[in-house]
């Protein structure tokens, strides 16, 4: 916090008087709700009026580095969580050993049945030991669940019947709960968003995404994937070229996609160094038909001969296709080639950005 | 509630009328347990809201009644027209919208009312400036409250 005002002037400018400060107590506490907790605290040195707002507002925001020790950290969130009613909870989590408090706090919100929005980072490097809390599995209230550099160690019951919206940020699961992913996604009944960023799993497995209530899917990593989801709109996902002949089945199976954006990339390893041939049945999937409006690649691979058969195929079968966008970085001639192709939708238009 | 109802009159505090279309009008919760109850009309009488203030409502409320009905494609569309729709308000706007989102209980509008006012105060110094409040501790209470949670005083 910068830089505090010992006395200020009402009404200097003859403009406006305080008026917020006139809300009732929980309109006060909502404005609050949306800045960072350390903000918030700090806004009890604003007037009397305002000493203890902070300490009614229905959510926690904190970074421990603000706190100079465990002990303190401990202190002021087991505090606040034996007082209040949380519906949001935002850790940014850099002590070792914290676990056990973690668990605790946990075990209260899940049954307090009132926490909607949980977003927890462990902020260290070394994280094999960040298992995440059981209880946090069977959060009835849970809507929305961002964890970040965190083990997800699954116990057999995991039920989520709330959770709309999981994002995973450098999560990691262990060789025995290789399945751990695909339990959470099946326990989320009414799941629409799925974010997965650097998940570290072993490269062999392939990850099944089954749900009949997921929208968008956003996949940063190229792992193996098999996507069943008849209500998909958006897909954004990274795949190998040697994963690339699982997509006409993807498209198979999401007959409602509007938006799709691929991003291309060689193998990592260099165990499989056959290029897959990319094969679409000769009837189009549904979603080119009657949903696809929208295509993206980005980082092509110069002289891949897939990739130009690939858009070739989407621009020849989709009757409603809006926009085709390239990167700029892409090679001058495939370009050429692109704009040059037969397209079904008379509509569609070529952007290179 | 007959379909054939479709429209319906919202009349402000200072008795300006605004006839709504029925689905836009009920993203407002209090306006729907009203037509549910059936104590009321055609024509809703806001005792609390004014007329300036009622039609930035309904502007809102029109904007999110399409885009949600045309299905998620343009929610980035929508973020942006949200943030263009609170960016110039001053503060008594602002303080005004924040008390018509919540009796009329539009949970949206309520969240990103108070939403703007957060921007709008990042810092203490923001706090006094934008909300004018009027500091009435003197240096050693202040010293003392600072003292009570260091770790949200220390930079």
């Amino acid at each position: 916090m910068v830089g505090r005002k010992k006395k200020t002037k009402t009404c200097d400018k003859g403009s406006q008087e305080d008026m917020i400060s006139k809300l009732p107590d929980p309109l006060i506490s909502e404005i609050l709700y949306h800045l960072p907790t350390k903000d918030a605290v700090s806004t009890s040195v604003l007037s009397t009026k305002w000493r203890n707002h902070w300490q009614c507002v229905p959510g926690l925001d904190l970074d421990s580095r603000a706190f100079s020790n465990l002990d303190a950290f401990m202190r002021f969130v087991g505090g606040f969580l034996e007082s209040s009613m949380i519906r949001k909870l935002r850790l940014s989590n850099h002590f070792p050993d914290s676990i056990t408090f973690l668990t605790l706090w946990f075990d209260v919100l899940t049954a307090q049945r009132r926490i909607q929005h949980l977003d927890l980072d462990f902020a260290i490097y070394n994280y094999y030991d960040n298992v995440i809390p059981q209880s946090i599995y069977t959060c009835e209230s849970l809507v929305h669940l961002r964890l970040c550099r965190a083990v997800l160690a699954i116990t057999e019951f995991i039920f989520l019947p709330c959770l709309k919206i999981m994002h995973l940020d450098c999560c990691w699961y262990s060789k025995e709960a290789t399945s751990s992913l695909e339990k959470l996604i099946s326990a989320s009944p009414v799941m629409e968003d799925l974010t997965i960023f650097n998940m570290y799993e072993h490269r062999e497995k392939v990850i099944q995404v089954r749900s009949n209530t997921l929208k968008r899917i956003h996949i940063d990593h190229s792992i193996q994937v098999v996507i069943d989801a008849p209500l998909l709109q958006c897909l954004n996902a990274k795949f190998t070229k040697s994963d690339l002949d699982m997509l006409p089945t993807i498209l198979e199976s999401c007959p409602k996609l509007e938006s799709l954006i691929l991003e291309l990339v060689k193998d990592p390893s260099r165990k499989k160094n056959t290029e897959a041939k990319v094969m679409f049945s000769t009837v189009p999937p549904q979603c080119l038909v009657s949903s696809l409006k929208y295509v993206e690649l980005k980082r092509l691979i110069p002289r891949y001969e897939g990739e130009i058969e690939l858009v070739r195929y989407l621009l020849k079968n989709s009757t409603i296709l809006e926009t085709l966008k390239l990167e700029k970085k892409a090679m001058r001639a495939f370009i050429k080639e692109v704009v040059a192709m037969p397209r079904c939708s008379s509509a569609c238009k070529v952007l290179v950005l | 509630m007959s379909k054939s109802e479709k429209k319906i009159v919202l009349k402000s505090l200072d008795n300006e009328a605004f006839e709504v279309e029925k689905a836009v009008a009920l993203q407002s919760q209090t306006i729907w347990v009203m037509c549910e109850d059936k104590c009321v009309g055609n024509e809703i009488p806001l005792e609390n809201v004014t007329g300036q203030i009622l039609a930035k409502v309904i502007d809102y409320c029109k904007k999110h009644a399409v885009v949600d009905g045309d299905g998620d494609e343009s929610s980035e569309e929508l973020k942006n027209w949200d943030t263009e729709f609170t960016k110039n308000m001053d503060q008594s706007t602002l303080f005004n919208m924040i008390l018509a989102a919540n009796y009329l209980n539009i949970k949206s509008l309520l969240n990103l009312t108070c939403q703007a006012v957060a921007d709008k105060t990042k810092t203490i110094d923001e706090f006094h400036t934008f909300l004018n409040i009027e500091n009435n501790f003197t240096p050693e209470e202040e010293a003392q409250i600072c003292q009570e949670n260091l770790w949200a005083f220390d930079d």
